[in-house]
């Protein structure tokens, strides 16, 4: 008896050892590249950069940052975008904005007195607006010296998509009391005129080939149905307005090169059907596309969406539940699946070098 | 010589009986079907253990004592524990016969629990209650007697993390009634330093204050030998601030957790009947702000539960049980939903004192107005192999059903989910070695566990839980007692065992070294999701390895515990991609008893981290370094 539970116990003991694999640290000199923002779970301090090879179709890296700094990015990296030669990544939870070499991916500096910041959209050569969540403030960022100077007071929070057109910028404030997007000078940095809308909480905004904008609105699990609308800036009237079923979330509205078609991504947080997948429509449709052109695969969503404007390819990522890397897919332009990567955690974004 | 050897079988209960602190010497009766009991009984930590930890709350006893693992948030945040491998929610947590997890989420954080409420703590590991795929953890009281009597006791603690403990006894009984309160204070800021690695500086946690009071009492009443009725009230009061972990800039959190839980029993025995039927109510109440994120949360829920417990004994060797439970758990905030739930089940257990088989076996079928539940089944069995060497095993199937936040939390409940089945089996090698003046138990186990439809919160902005796992957990545990009686002849040692006497004696002048150790694969097997990466990898937060050890020697008026933990590797992502590094502690509990007439002072001193390491249990979560504390009991008896 002895002896099988002496066998039992050493086959136990040689199964697993309990250090685990070392993270491979990879060459982040590739000249053709796709970053990837990994926002990481909540509360678990993983956010991460990851580098695709657009030449070599592989992940070199999925720790660009910490490769580079030999620490943690911080906890949910919400945005990331290249304002001249810095690289600024706001990290949500950890309230601080890093400022990176584009290149190297070493921090330059760190900004640390803003709360919550979600996205930065620059409004000249010298400055940046930052918005944040739960607050009524846009703050004010010399890209220069990468200080905070000022802060522009907003009639509602969560300043999320800020949209610069003709000196004048275009925000949208994600809170169910707004309806109206807000227009900032660039120059005064100061609100001088809105856009009243009929429909509640505009989050996200881009221009098309035509310089309109189209702007989704609503929250789901604030009772505030989804809207997609589509808005001459020049005289400030709404175009069109185009409605969501009660039970889609859209997010992540993402634009081709050539500024004529829209995609987005409607997510199913149980990963079940319908309302699950990337869609695509284009700028003069009538009507919101009822089929995505890519399905979400099942038990999951997609959480980022990207066009790669050397040759139309779509990228989404699958995060998985942000309880393991991710999968990001590739695409054609018409939705037929070539590649597949394993990211980081929740990735988010995608930014396709020049 | 039969009775001898039985009488050493009954070492390690004995010590670790449950006996009233008496000075003066009584003989008590050897504890009923100690054999029986030892069945499915895997841990129990006594009071002597428990005294030394009186001014903590009951995750620190569980780190060290026993196979758990407790995933802690903080000093004196939210902590619960893992056993062999189960999430929070699948471990039960038993007070007076019902569950106390909390009916919404169905956790139970152990930093709510203060240590001077009872007098034992028994952790089974193996499942042969309902909903209890990851065991459950029996909270016991000190069992009282019916005698002309009254105590009282204050205690005082200060620990240098700007802590403050008291807490108040007070005990009177006559021939028919006995009346118990305790009265737990804590005021504490949990004020440390410690290097932030992320930040890259020395960092102090500042949001960390926690207040709480909690007052425990039971009446007892004999209505005659045959009768006897109890009501326990067990009112508990938390406000806690949540501190920033080491990558957040601020934290502005706070919760404020009220729990009010009642218990009424009747025992009832007529001829070879006994009846024990029980009424509880649980009132959860918790609140959560952050001012930073504008966040104003309050969510309420009230369970009720009505059981009977008819048991039939034949002779000494068979009983049978039958029992029948009804339950409901009623939101009292948004969304208003309720979970209600009937069961019956039958046990049935033959433990002849002499004959080498001990077999218990349960069977049960559940019934609720949300799911649709399997009949599950245990069987368990003990062999004595040759004098004091025991071969024990069991078979079970079991599950849980989803909580009521899993089903309708706004936002990202999923009504959709089915309860989590799990079917487990053990077995193992339980020795006692007795040898002049040295006592050894040793318990040694393999285990397997396979649960379906394993539930898993995950998402991003919106989490949802899903069945989405099959978890197989499987591993090996072992648990090592050496007693060393310094003074005493072996013939007294056994002769005291036989008579059964106080604790002290048992306690007189030993050293006393513990040890457990668990190792423990826990990875899912099976997913629902496409390319999932987690399938053959462990499952986050839970160690494949643990060690714990403690040596303590012990006089009538001294005792000095030398504890040492360690913990392996803990997985953050399903994926082993990201994960923490192991941590080994080391602590020192001294306390010394001076008697004056019938006062009695105990005075205590810990040292605890007494490397300084730093480390985190949880991601994010530094606990504390180094840190001294003093308390102080005065007793009038």
């Amino acid at each position: 008896m002895k002896k099988y539970v002496f066998i039992i116990i050493t086959f136990l003991f040689s199964c697993v050892k309990d250090k685990p694999n070392p993270n491979i640290t990879n060459n982040t000199t590739e000249e053709k590249q796709i970053l990837i923002l990994n926002e990481g779970a909540f509360g678990n301090n993983n956010s991460e950069i990851s580098i695709l090879s657009s030449t070599q179709q592989k992940v070199i890296t999925n720790t660009a940052y910490a490769n580079a700094n030999a620490t943690s990015m911080g906890d949910i990296a919400q945005s990331m975008i290249r304002i001249q030669n810095t690289l600024y990544v706001c990290i949500n939870n950890s309230n601080r904005i890093l400022a990176l070499n584009p290149n190297t991916f070493e921090l330059k500096t760190s900004i640390n007195s803003v709360l919550l910041p979600r996205y930065i959209a620059p409004i000249s050569s010298q400055y940046a607006l930052v918005g944040t969540l739960y607050q009524n403030e846009i703050f004010v960022l010399n890209t220069e010296t990468n200080n905070i100077v000022s802060s522009i007071q907003m009639p509602y929070k969560n300043a999320e998509a800020m949209v610069s057109y003709l000196a004048k910028t275009y925000v949208c404030l994600w809170d169910t009391a707004c309806h109206a997007i807000y227009q900032i000078d660039n120059t005064t940095q100061k609100i001088d005129d809105s856009i009243t809308i009929q429909v509640a909480a505009p989050r996200e905004m881009l221009l098309d080939i035509n310089n309109n904008a189209w702007i989704l609105c609503g929250n789901k699990y604030q009772n505030k149905k989804s809207f997609l609308l589509h808005i001459d800036l020049a005289n400030k009237q709404v175009i069109r307005q185009y409605t969501f079923d009660a039970n889609a979330e859209p997010m992540r509205l993402t634009m081709n090169e050539t500024k004529d078609s829209l995609y987005f991504i409607l997510v199913n947080y149980q990963g079940t059907q319908p309302f699950n997948g990337v869609y695509c429509m284009s700028i003069t449709d009538q009507q919101l596309a009822n089929t995505p052109i890519i399905q979400a695969p099942n038990n999951s969503y997609f959480w980022g969406i990207g066009i790669n404007p050397h040759n139309q390819h779509i990228y989404v990522s699958d995060p998985k539940g942000f309880t393991q890397s991710s999968t990001v897919f590739e695409y054609t332009k018409s939705g037929e699946f070539i590649q597949s990567f394993s990211t980081g955690i929740g990735s988010n974004q995608f930014y396709f070098s020049k | 010589m039969r009775f001898i050897l039985f009488s050493i079988l009954c070492i390690p209960t004995l010590a670790f009986a449950q006996f009233k602190m008496e000075d003066t010497l009584k003989t008590v009766k050897i504890i009923e079907n100690t054999q029986e009991e030892r069945l499915d009984k895997k841990n129990t930590i006594e009071k002597d253990v428990l005294s030394q930890f009186q001014f903590d709350n009951l995750e620190k006893v569980l780190a060290i004592y026993s196979n758990a693992f407790v995933r802690n948030y903080g000093n004196s945040n939210l902590s619960t524990i893992s056993l062999r491998g189960s999430s929070a929610a699948q471990t039960q947590v038993v007070w007076h016969g019902i569950s106390i997890n909390n009916a919404l989420h169905g956790m139970s954080d152990f930093s709510l629990f203060p240590t001077s409420f009872f007098s034992s703590v028994s952790i089974y590991n193996n499942t042969l209650a309902a909903n209890t795929i990851g065991g459950y953890i029996s909270l016991d009281q000190k069992p009282q007697l019916y005698n002309k009597d009254w105590s009282v006791s204050a205690a005082y603690h200060w620990e240098s993390l700007l802590n403050h403990s008291s807490f108040l006894n007070f005990e009177k009984s006559n021939r028919k009634t006995i009346f118990t309160t305790q009265v737990s204070l804590k005021y504490a800021h949990n004020k440390y330093a410690f290097d932030n690695t992320f930040l890259n500086k020395r960092d102090t946690i500042t949001h960390g204050l926690y207040k709480s009071f909690q007052n425990i009492s039971s009446i007892h009443r004999k209505i005659n030998n045959n009768d006897q009725i109890a009501v326990h009230v067990w009112y508990s009061h938390t406000n806690r601030e949540i501190p920033k972990a080491t990558f957040e800039g601020k934290s502005e959190k706070e919760e404020c957790i009220k729990t009010l839980r009642t218990v009424v029993e009747n025992n009832l025995r007529i001829g070879k009947y006994k009846s024990h039927t029980q009424l509880g109510f649980i009132y959860d109440d918790y609140t959560f702000t952050d001012s930073i994120l504008q966040i104003h949360s309050n969510s309420s829920v009230n369970t009720y539960s009505l059981s009977e417990n008819l048991t039939y004994t034949l002779g000494h060797e068979h009983t049978a049980t039958l029992s029948a439970t009804s339950s409901i758990q009623h939101m009292n905030t948004e969304p208003f939903q309720n979970i209600a739930r009937q069961l019956i089940s039958f046990q049935y257990k033959v433990s002849p004192r002499y004959n080498k088989w001990y077999i218990a076996t349960m069977f049960q079928k559940e019934f609720t107005n949300r799911f649709s539940l399997p009949l599950i089944a245990s069987l368990s069995m003990k062999y004595k192999v040759w004098k004091k060497h025991f071969l024990q095993a069991s078979v079970s199937k079991n599950y849980r059903i989803p909580t009521l936040n899993e089903l309708f939390y706004i936002p990202g409940g999923n009504e959709q989910l089915k309860p989590e089945i799990s079917k487990n089996a053990e077995g193992g090698i339980s020795s006692n070695l007795f040898y002049k003046k040295h006592l050894l138990t040793m318990d040694h186990t393999l285990y397997t566990r396979h649960v379906q439809d394993w539930i898993l919160w995950y998402g991003g902005a919106i989490f949802t839980p899903h069945n989405i796992q099959e978890v197989w957990s499987r591993g090996y545990e072992a648990q090592l007692n050496y007693k060393f009686f310094i003074k005493k002849k072996p013939s007294e040692i056994i002769q005291e065992i036989i008579i059964a006497k106080s604790e002290k004696i048992l306690s007189e002048k030993t050293i006393h070294a513990q040890v457990f150790y668990s190792y423990n694969l826990a990875t899912s097997i099976k997913s629902n999701i496409q390319n999932d990466q987690s399938i053959g990898k462990q499952i986050p937060y839970v160690p494949r390895y643990q060690l714990k050890t403690s040596i303590a020697y012990q006089t009538d008026f001294f005792k000095a515990d030398y504890i040492y933990t360690y913990t392996g590797y803990r997985f953050i992502t399903t994926d082993e991609s990201q994960y923490l590094l192991p941590y080994s502690q080391h602590h020192i509990y001294v306390s010394y008893l001076y008697q004056m007439k019938q006062y009695k002072f105990r005075f205590s001193m810990s040292l605890q981290n007494l490397f300084n390491r730093t480390y985190e249990s949880m991601i994010g979560r530094v606990m504390p370094g180094r840190s001294i504390a003093f308390g102080i009991q005065c007793s009038y008896h």
